[in-house]
């Protein structure tokens, strides 16, 4: 009877918030799919069904496809680049150093630091005029030139850099936990083996964190795909669209160009490259649980 | 610009129209004239609006998008603003057709707005005949501006067309300056391309790009006009792409470039770096000849509110705003023109009284922003961008441009 009463209770004080979910998270997602099959301009209109059209012009968008690919190079780079790094920083200040709170603290910080701060901070860096490359010339190197923000074939290697001195802290940190709770035994067979330091890092210890990965990796792709006041602050999609990424596409659709049907077509798009990335890992997941 | 200002003033104003449900009749005019130069501009029609017996509770918001975006969501949660500043053309008719708007023929009529604004405007402001909207400055966007000094010294005569400043590019480029100044941001570089399109075709192929007429974006003139934007690229610096319009002014200004093209409301940088437009900055309407003048109109519009105190407010404000001593003040200090025609020319600049002899010569055109369905005028401002900073050819070009407002229609 108590228990039935418990269990009565803790329903009924999850209820709201269930209810909230529903409506704000599935309802919407819901709106959004319907709004994105209507050829709604301003405001939404559902008396305009068009079915699957939005869609086709989406891909037929130059633009589009740009800011699409742009989000899978850029998420490619940028997973590279911050794994390989963060492992190695971890794997470094796992070495028992001095100051290791101290080291920790300065690969963490940027990560306090809001993405459109980091935006205009590397903005200011990486300008030929007020950054890196004035300061370089001033020491007399004339022929030092960093151009990533002005030329299109580069500007993606921006978005890494700065997107990586933000995220690099959490991967760091994720990894640093990781090789915490590996086995003190195991370094200790290890080393009456006689096998050097970076194969058991290489063939042991890496190989057990792999469930790390993958969370840095899950962590990491949504934060790609949901990537948006970094580039707003940063390049603002330029030069020309050449750093556009979907969810500026999105924003402007909807809210500058007056086009909420194809505005809503590309979030469905970016809802399911989100959904490709976190259903084989909650499956994953579950399957490791059983 | 506009980019920063949108986001922050949707924040800030989402968070105010919540807190602003209120038994009491909102009075509140909403507005985006918040920089310097603007916000001193409005101070003028808001002292003569109380003046006139009216009560001005202050909604700015930062930037134009956002304002409407504010005055909209405000209206359709049933807050509306008693009147709110508003652009000409499409923007304003969806309004109307949503019956969201008072019209303003109880001022119009008597006051006779039919004799004194120019026809051009008439058919941008009036709804099913009626006006809905009081129109107060005109903005001209085909502008060249020329640094007088920076001639003087290169030895040639500053020139007034595409094909002129061609033959006189490599010449300044020779003596150490930038041909041309350009932000490289899309909506800087669609004024050019807006230039452009009047140097190769006209007003007529420039009202049929802006009506997005498909054939005219596919024609062989459009390869002419993509060909002339791969000759500017060659005119440029190489700190061009992404810089800001003010920054992009001051490469005018302190002589480092020969020649900008941009709209009038440069002439607030000139003068902020003490120079005179007409004297040490030359203007001419872009390109000389073409007799167009690409304008970006903007007044106030009363919201479909029906008690009897809104209703006297939204009579004052119209009847403000057309009111020519204030139009002539208004202008001087934003640097718009006026939208009515009797004004006194009295103390505007060189390149003001051309504009507006101009637009007394019926050769107002409306740029896209006014007329174009905006996904698609977005699309020729993504593929000009994209143009502008990328290797394609210009049949390439053309061959996109169509291709991108066909999926915007």
């Amino acid at each position: 009877m108590r228990l039935r009463i418990r269990r009565f209770i803790s329903q009924l004080v999850l209820s709201p918030s269930l209810a909230l979910v529903a409506v704000f998270l599935y309802g919407f997602i819901g709106w959004t799919v319907a709004v994105s099959t209507t050829a709604s301009k301003a405001s939404p209109r559902f008396d305009r069904f068009v079915g699957l059209e939005q869609y086709v012009r989406l891909f037929d968008t130059p633009r589009w496809n740009v800011a699409f690919s742009n989000m899978f190079l850029f998420g490619f780079l940028f997973l590279v680049v911050t794994i390989g790094f963060g492992l190695l920083i971890a794997v470094l200040i796992d070495q028992r150093i001095r100051f290791e709170g101290v080291f920790r603290s300065i690969v963490m910080y940027p990560m306090a630091m809001s993405f459109v701060v980091t935006g205009v901070v590397w903005q200011w860096l990486l300008s030929p005029t007020l950054g890196i490359q004035s300061l370089v010339a001033g020491w007399g190197f004339t022929g030092f030139h960093i151009d990533w923000l002005t030329n299109p074939s580069t500007v993606i290697w921006a978005l890494v850099v700065a997107a990586f001195w933000q995220g690099c802290g959490l991967a760091m940190a994720l990894f640093l936990a990781g090789l915490r709770g590996i086995d003190e035994d195991i370094w200790k067979a290890a080393a009456v083996d006689g096998i050097p330091a970076w194969r058991v890092y290489l063939h042991i210890v890496v190989p057990m964190l792999a469930p790390v990965f993958l969370t840095v990796i899950v962590l990491q792709s949504l934060a790609i795909v949901r990537a948006f006041d970094l580039v707003v602050a940063l390049t603002n999609g330029g030069p020309g669209v050449s750093s556009d990424l979907p969810s500026v596409f999105m924003f402007d659709m909807a809210f500058r160009r007056a086009n909420l049907g194809l505005s809503a077509a590309s979030a469905v798009v970016m809802l399911g490259t989100v959904l490709a990335i976190l259903v084989p890992y909650l499956y994953v997941e579950s399957r490791e649980r059983r | 610009m506009a980019n920063w200002k949108t986001l922050t003033g949707v924040v800030v104003a989402l968070s105010f129209s919540t807190a602003g449900v209120s038994a009491a009749p909102d009075t509140s005019i909403i507005h985006w004239w918040t920089a310097g130069g603007e916000a001193a501009a409005l101070r003028i029609l808001v002292d003569a609006f109380e003046k006139n017996g009216g009560k001005w509770k202050d909604s700015p918001v930062a930037g134009g998008e956002a304002a409407r975006m504010v005055a909209r969501t405000r209206i359709l949660g049933g807050d509306p603003p008693t009147a709110m500043q508003w652009q000409f053309g499409n923007n304003l008719f969806a309004l109307a057709e949503e019956k969201l708007l008072n019209d303003l023929d109880d001022v119009a009529k008597p006051d006779g707005w039919d004799k004194v604004l120019p026809p051009q405007i008439q058919a941008q402001i009036k709804y099913e005949g009626k006006y809905v909207i009081a129109p107060l400055g005109l903005h001209g966007r085909n502008w060249l501006w020329s640094n007088t000094e920076v001639f003087a010294k290169v030895g040639v005569a500053a020139p007034k067309t595409w094909a002129e400043i061609d033959a006189v590019a490599e010449k300044i480029r020779a003596a150490g300056y930038i041909p041309l100044a350009l932000g490289g941001q899309s909506w800087q570089e669609l004024i050019v391309f807006e230039t452009v399109v009047l140097e190769v075709g006209g007003a007529e192929m420039f009202k049929k790009v802006t009506a997005l007429d498909l054939d005219t974006l596919g024609s062989p003139k459009m390869v002419d006009v993509f060909r002339q934007l791969e000759k500017i690229k060659g005119y440029l610096d190489p700190g061009s792409p992404g810089r800001d319009w003010n920054i992009t002014a001051g490469l005018l200004t302190s002589g480092k470039a020969a020649l900008f093209v941009h709209g009038d409301w440069a002439k607030g940088e000139f003068a902020g770096a003490g120079k005179s437009p007409g004297k040490d900055i030359g203007c001419t309407i872009f390109p000389a000849g073409r007799n167009v003048y690409v304008y970006n109109g903007d007044g106030f519009a009363a919201t479909a509110v029906t008690d009897a105190d809104r209703r006297k407010a939204q009579t004052i404000l119209a009847r403000t705003v057309m009111d020519p001593a204030l139009q002539h003040a208004f202008s001087i200090r934003k640097g718009s023109i006026p939208s009515r025609l009797d004004v006194s020319v009295d103390g505007f600049d060189p390149c003001a009284q051309a504009a507006y002899a101009a637009s007394g010569a019926g050769q107002l055109v409306e740029t896209g922003d006014l007329v174009s369905e905006p996904t698609g005028w977005g699309a020729i401002q993504d593929t000009v961008t994209a143009f502008m900073h990328g290797k394609q050819s210009p049949e390439a070009g053309v061959e996109a441009l169509v291709r991108a407002v066909k999926a915007a229609k």
